[in-house]
């Protein structure tokens, strides 16, 4: 079998979907950083993929957004790990359900 | 430019006072008045201008202002306008001479009421829809304020609703108004170029008049929609009732008549005899609810509902003797309902420290003057002839008998109504100024009018007989003004 | 590569990161054993002169380009493209972070005062980088770094627990919404195989792009997009990160952020929904999301007793109007919702600066009640108030109304002629007079309190500092010259985007 652009499209949309049901149910903070790492690696895929597919491979447009994207993933967990600290300070948990003093 | 004085002044005159300390009510007061008596002298100068060359507009000043929404600034003056000019400049006067004994934040309270008198002529000036509405909007803040400040009362709520009623009326009306500028094909809010070469087309007309002409009416207290104007014009401190009753409600039924007639006038015609069957409404309600209130200020807030029924009716004939009825109509409850309102809000609260009938007792004894005045002000607002009421609603009710469209039933009810009218101002110039209390023996005589009552009272009184005898000051500047309406109903009735 | 042209081309932000630099080194060496209060003076002043040369170098980038003789737009290899339009909004950007810096120099959450101003700094660096992007890789970059500085400061009060929850609300719904726009994104790579806004453009207007693959990436801009101008029905991290978070962020996410955004919308959206074959489609989702965020913003706000919260949730509202500008999908609404989120953002910048100085002299959040009787001691404060508030309820002369006004017009003129109501967006402007009415009520009621209770004011006095109550003048008077002239602005975005 051939493995075609839809195949990692396909792919794509699996992980991202797993990402998003993973943030929007998991109450761990931890593990929603992981699902937002998910998230945002199912587009790094389809960048790749598409560039690699695309009519004009040899402009590199798709790794460069990727080597972009992937710092910025960097930097987004390393912010969310330290209000991961902030927060284990204050309510000596990091399970969101029991972050939730704010009222509505 | 003598007209568009008369906003300048207002809003001049809204930031000086606004920045004087509270203090100096003698400095503040005094500035009030002369800013009152400045606008009605420029309305007056136009009201001669006027009278001394007769054109459609006059003054008309027009320059650039948002060309990519086609706004400019565009107002000039008609006997229609000026009619109104000169009524906001009078009820001004005497809300200022009914108020001179304000001392609680005086400076704030003139700053309010002069910006919404500036919104109140800007909007009788405006000859272009957008700037129209504009000075409407600048109109509705300060009333909540006036309202919720110096108020009585359930006075936050009254405000609140007072308010929120103006401002969704404003809002159907702006939704008219942009159909308005998109349906004439001109792109442009300049009034006299809608009337003159805007191409509603019928459908347009029959969709967009009923949205303009409620949207207006509401704030002319159109019913079922009349609610704010009882409880808003209640808990206003005097001088807000008198303008709100006197001359806000004017600027409704002006929209009414020269946007939503004027320029739609096919709509008008389909649209008349449902309009007539709400403003009988109107009135009888008006007049029925009036006679069984307790309070007396009330009884003044629902006979304004029943006399603006008289304006809307004078609307919905869309003819000459009624459309004129309707106008003069305006000036004269403008002048009556501010006097009504003046006498029981202040001249009798001040005194007596209450508003409710059962508890005012015998007051012909005890401060003849103020009963001479209201009893004048009670036959005027029944139509006796001699006064400006009789002259407007025999007007109205000519109007009403040619208008074809009309159920009779109309006019059966237009003539119940002005029975009720006469009901219930007999029975309450008795309950207060002829009923001897059971209870209460005191027959001490109250403190006479002061000096700004009594002239606040006579300057009503005197336009309000002027008109009564001798209409034609009002019917010549308003006959050539009310022509190119006509004209236009002429054209679409075929 | 042109390295000269490069570092003219980044001359402002250069400057801007340098000045911070400055500032944090400053505060760690020779202002180590100050109290917080001088520090926080002193390297607010470093930040505002930094920001003040950065918006010399802007203005002076604005002349070059307006008068033809400099052009950047080579510089940078496309990533940024500098026109008279982008430099003004990037110098309005600049401006209003100067505002920010001010009203936040009175309250410092905590001893970490260089970081606090050095996220400010960095923050309006992303928002000008968003506003001259013209290619993907930039806008997501500099989306993150508004996001990511926004985070931070939003959190930035360590010691309270609210400050810190808010944040990690924040953060993970923020994440999810830059994963959202970077999935989006690369679908918009796969159908044009472009990056360049221009190239990405052309090949959407020609056809060329499959569709399906733009209806997709759309979406997700959509859902993305709609997170970070705060819309319903991806609001709900608004309301807690305005009340929760220090009060100068709070404004600073609610004006200059909602500028780069919609900047953004404006230039992403304009050409795909005026040629698009799935028009019809997009416009739909993005009028349900306008419906949406009017109604729940509105009736949101209506039970609403804290003020923060409350402008939070009216700030959803606003985005819903703003949005009615979007989908008329023609010129007048592009500079309707230009033009709006420019007002907009004076306002509200305006309304939440005065609520901070009032937090900050309470000591703690402010509810409604806490303003009764402000004009007894502060007149000045309260007319100031006043002015934000009306502007924000659409009360003319202000502002705020004839921007609502353009943004109906625009909608309604998409489709003028209609044989029923259903047709065109004469319901959808009629739905957005009728939330204005709601509005209305609340914005009164908060007024009520500034200007017509007569209760004794909770403080004793509200002391106002020279460079605050500077700010709040000038905010109001452009806001009341924006609403009586509007035209000169107008027209300048109208002859830009032209």
């Amino acid at each position: 079998m051939e493995i075609t652009l839809n195949h990692y499209l396909i792919l794509s949309a699996v992980l991202f979907t797993i990402g998003l049901i993973g943030a929007l149910t998991r109450r761990h903070i931890i593990i929603m950083l992981v699902c937002l790492e998910i998230m945002l690696n199912a587009a790094n895929l389809n960048l790749i993929a598409f560039w690699h597919f695309g009519p004009n491979p040899i402009l590199l447009h798709g790794p460069l957004f990727t080597l972009f994207t992937i710092a910025i993933a960097a930097t987004e967990a390393a912010l969310g790990l330290a209000l991961v600290l902030a927060i284990y300070r204050h309510f000596k948990t990091v399970d969101l359900e029991q972050v939730q003093d704010l009222k509505e | 430019m003598i007209a568009l004085l008369t906003v300048i002044i207002s809003f001049s005159a809204a930031s000086i006072i606004g920045f004087i300390p509270g203090k100096n009510t003698k400095l503040i007061r005094s500035l009030a008045l002369l800013a009152a008596l400045a606008t009605f002298a420029a309305s007056l100068v136009c009201y001669f201008q006027y009278l001394a060359a007769n054109s459609q507009f006059q003054q008309v000043i027009d320059l650039a202002w948002i060309p990519a929404i086609g706004a400019q600034f565009k107002v000039g003056v008609d006997g229609l306008s000026i009619s109104l000019l000169v009524l906001t400049g009078i009820v001004a006067i005497s809300g200022v001479l009914f108020s001179w004994e304000l001392e609680d934040r005086a400076n704030q309270f003139y700053a309010y009421y002069f910006a919404l008198i500036g919104g109140v002529f800007g909007v009788f000036l405006s000859l272009d829809l957008f700037l129209l509405f504009v000075f409407y909007e600048i109109a509705i803040v300060p009333k909540y304020f006036i309202i919720a400040i110096w108020g009585s009362g359930k006075k936050t709520y009254a405000a609140m609703k007072l308010v929120l009623f103006s401002f969704v009326g404003s809002a159907v009306a702006l939704f008219g108004l942009i159909a308005l500028y998109y349906g004439s094909g001109q792109h442009t809010f300049d009034l006299i170029q809608l009337m003159q070469e805007g191409e509603f087309s019928e459908t347009f007309q029959l969709m967009v008049f009923p949205i303009l002409f409620v949207g207006f009416a509401i704030l002319a207290g159109m019913w079922p929609f009349h609610t704010w104007a009882p409880t808003g014009h209640v808990a206003a401190p005097t001088a807000a009732s008198m303008l709100l009753a006197g001359v806000v409600m004017k600027l409704g039924a002006y929209g009414c008549l020269r946007v939503a007639i004027g320029l739609l006038p096919y709509g008008a015609i389909y649209w008349a005899p449902v309009i007539g069957w709400i403003a009988v409404i109107n009135i009888v309600y008006g007049a029925l609810i009036a006679l069984v209130q307790k309070d007396f200020k009330y009884v003044i807030g629902y006979s304004s509902v029943s006399h603006m029924g008289f304006v809307l009716l004078g609307l919905a004939t869309l003819n000459e003797v009624g459309l004129m009825g309707a106008s003069l109509q305006m000036f004269s409850h403008g002048i009556i309902g501010a006097l009504l309102f003046a006498i029981v809000g202040t001249v009798i609260y001040t005194r007596t420290h209450t508003r409710q009938l059962y508890e005012l007792h015998n007051l012909m004894a005890r401060m003849p003057g103020v009963c001479w005045a209201f009893i004048i002000a009670g036959l005027a607002s029944m139509g006796l002839p001699g006064f400006s009421g009789f002259v407007s609603e025999l007007h109205v009710l000519i109007g009403t008998w040619n208008q074809d469209q009309f159920s009779i039933w109309i006019i059966i009810l237009a003539g119940f109504g002005i029975l009720a009218t006469f009901t219930y101002t007999l029975v309450k110039i008795h309950e207060a100024f002829f009923r001897a209390s059971q209870s209460h023996s005191t027959t001490e005589s109250y403190a006479p009018m002061t000096l700004a009552e009594k002239a606040g009272c006579a300057l009503l009184i005197l336009f309000a007989v002027a008109i009564g005898l001798y209409p034609k000051l009002l019917t010549s500047i308003l006959e050539p003004s009310l022509a190119p309406i006509l004209e236009a109903l002429a054209v679409a009735a075929g | 590569m042109n390295y000269p042209q490069l570092f003219l081309t980044t001359l402002p932000e250069l400057i801007v990161v340098l000045g911070m630099f400055v500032a944090l080194g400053f505060d760690y060496t020779k202002y180590k054993e100050l109290d917080p209060q001088t520090r926080s003076n002193k390297v607010a002043a470093l930040s505002t002169i930094a920001l003040m040369l950065g918006l010399a170098g802007v203005v002076w980038q604005f002349l070059q380009v307006t008068d033809g003789s400099k052009t950047f737009s080579n510089s940078f290899n496309g990533q940024v493209v500098l026109t008279p339009l982008t430099l003004w909004f990037k110098g309005l950007i600049f401006v209003l972070a100067l505002f920010v810096v001010q009203f936040a120099k009175t309250d410092v959450p905590n001893k970490h005062v260089s970081e606090y101003f050095g996220l400010i700094l960095l923050s309006t660096l992303g928002m000008g980088f968003l506003i001259t992007a013209q290619n993907l890789i930039m806008l997501f970059v500099s989306i993150e770094l508004i996001s990511l500085s926004l985070y931070g400061l939003t959190a930035f009060q360590t010691d309270k627990k609210f400050s810190v929850e808010a944040g990690i609300k924040y953060f993970t719904i923020g994440g999810v919404s830059s994963a959202f726009l970077l999935f989006g994104l690369s679908y918009l790579f796969g159908a044009t195989n472009e990056l360049s806004f221009e190239g990405i453009t052309a090949a959407i207007t020609s056809g060329a792009a499959p569709q399906n693959y733009v209806l997709i990436a759309s979406a997700f801009l959509v859902v993305g997009l709609g997170f970070k101008i705060a819309a319903a029905p991806f609001h709900l991290w608004a309301p807690d990160t305005y009340q929760c978070g220090p009060v100068p962020v709070a404004a600073w996410v609610a004006s200059g952020s909602k500028i780069a955004s919609f900047f953004l919308l404006v230039q992403l959206f304009g050409p795909v929904l005026e040629t698009s074959e799935q028009k019809e489609t997009l416009i739909a989702g993005i009028v349900l999301v306008s419906v949406l965020s009017m109604v729940l913003g509105n009736i949101g706000a209506l039970r609403q007793s804290c003020v923060k919260r409350l402008l939070a949730y009216s700030s959803i509202a606003h985005a819903g109007y703003i949005l009615i500008g979007l989908v008329a999908a023609n010129e007048d609404g592009s500079i309707s919702v230009l033009f709006y989120a420019v007002i907009y953002s004076l306002a509200t910048l305006g309304a939440f600066a005065t609520i901070g100085i009032i937090d900050s002299r309470l000591g703690r959040e402010a509810q409604i009640d806490d303003f009764n009787g402000t004009w007894k001691q502060n007149p000045g404060l309260s007319i100031l108030f006043m002015i934000f508030i009306l502007s924000l309820a659409g009360i003319p002369p202000l502002s705020g109304f004839f921007g609502k006004f353009y943004l109906f017009m625009a909608a309604i003129g998409s489709q003028p002629e209609i044989a029923s109501w259903s047709e065109g967006f004469y319901w959808l402007v009629a739905v957005a007079l009728l939330m204005s009415a709601v509005s209305l009520f609340y914005y009164v009621k908060v007024l009520k309190a500034f200007l017509v209770s007569a209760d004794t004011p909770k403080l004793p006095s509200i002391q106002i500092t020279k460079a605050e109550g500077a700010g709040l003048l000038l905010l109001a008077v452009l806001v009341v010259y924006l609403g009586i002239y509007p035209t000169g602005l107008v027209e300048f975005i109208a002859a830009s985007l032209g």
